[in-house]
């Protein structure tokens, strides 16, 4: 079953390929809409009455914040310290933790997914991608990594089965990335990609080193050990890959 | 015998300065150059890259006179080619910089807390 949802200002597409009773499927589509719509609720930056709003404004001390909330800011902090400050959900001089959310909001709806019995599905939240098992056709979910000069065509295609893939780039946005140290737009990358177990970090880890520019290579070659493997185009045209990179065959 | 494919440049011992079209290549031929180049398929990486920048860190880089920047330029792939495939609909998902339809919030230089659009949590 496949189902497009726009929300969080964006388009998540859902791909369930278990071979389960189409009423099971259409309600776990619903529950995992409903909370993406929960989270884009709760945490837009955007609306008055969300609670990352409301924490901002000062009307929420962190003891009076959700679990979920509590969560976000302590993974932001640890991003921060984890990409040396190139991470910074206070970039923008307030709280906004809108690069962490939506990552992690899909890396948990995948999750609530396989608890509810779909552990072969995909979610790609606007171009960050988060699969479990196969396709209907017993394959790898195949992702492609979009060519940074030309829309219609791929750099790479990754073979992935449990796992997330994120881009971050400039090519679709211009300069939205910036140096955190100098202010500056960042420079050097044209389109960072990074595969590994979780989104929410894979998602962190590609827009930090975007902002890190070039010397954001040699960052992301020290996350393998962790999991996390990636490509880079570079603003001439260079290409990287971490050697683990799942290309598919 | 000089072919017309190149042009003389000003260079050592060539202080003449080119005129006409040579002076001012035209951006298509630049753009045609580039494009070329992107479809080159990508050399296979080697595993030794990961290795390498953890001998960097580890310091026993610099007795072989190697920094990052170095083993960057060992490993660079060339150019982003691609498979050069356009995918065939539904075949794969594209990971690539959001597409959403509001343009995503995440960096802004400090003091800027302007917003683009409600509704956008985006990252």
């Amino acid at each position: 079953m496949r189902h497009v949802e726009h929300v969080m200002g964006t388009v998540v597409s859902i791909d369930l390929a278990d071979d389960l009773p189409e009423p099971t499927l259409r309600a776990l589509v619903a529950d995992t809409c409903a909370w993406l719509h929960e989270v884009d609720a709760r945490f837009s930056t955007y609306r008055e009455d969300s609670e990352v709003s409301r924490f901002r404004r000062g009307e929420l001390d962190l003891a009076g914040c959700s679990p979920d909330l509590r969560h976000v800011l302590d993974a932001c902090a640890d991003l921060w310290r984890a990409t040396d400050g190139y991470f910074d959900a206070y970039a923008g001089g307030l709280l906004d933790p809108s690069g962490y959310v939506k990552g992690w909001s899909v890396e948990v709806a995948s999750a609530r997914l396989a608890e509810a019995g779909s552990v072969n599905h995909c979610l790609n939240a606007g171009g960050d991608i988060r699969s479990r098992g196969r396709t209907a056709a017993g394959a790898p979910w195949r992702v492609g990594i979009r060519h940074p000069w030309q829309p219609d065509k791929l750099s790479w295609v990754l073979a992935i089965t449990d796992g997330a893939v994120a881009t971050s780039g400039t090519y679709e946005r211009g300069d939205h990335v910036r140096n955190p140290r100098t202010g500056a737009p960042a420079r050097g990358l044209r389109s960072v990609t990074v595969a590994g177990p979780d989104l929410a970090l894979a998602d962190s880890y590609a827009t930090a080193a975007l902002a890190m520019g070039e010397p954001g290579i040699a960052w992301l070659a020290k996350l393998v050990p962790d999991g996390y493997e990636s490509a880079v185009v570079t603003e001439d045209t260079r290409a990287f890959t971490t050697a683990g990179l799942p290309v598919a065959l | 015998m000089t072919s017309s494919r190149f042009t003389r440049v000003a260079g050592p011992g060539n202080s003449a300065r080119p005129s006409g079209p040579a002076a001012h290549p035209p951006l298509v031929a630049n753009a045609r150059a580039r494009t070329t180049a992107l479809h080159r398929p990508p050399r296979a990486a080697s595993p030794a890259l990961d290795d390498l920048l953890g001998l960097v860190d580890s310091g026993l880089g610099d007795l072989l006179g190697l920094t990052e920047r170095d083993v960057i330029r060992l490993f660079d792939l060339g150019d982003p080619s691609g498979p050069g495939d356009r995918p065939e609909p539904g075949s794969v998902r594209v990971s690539r910089d959001n597409a959403g339809h509001h343009p995503r919030p995440r960096r802004r230089p400090p003091g800027d807390s302007r917003r683009t659009r409600p509704g956008d949590t985006g990252a």
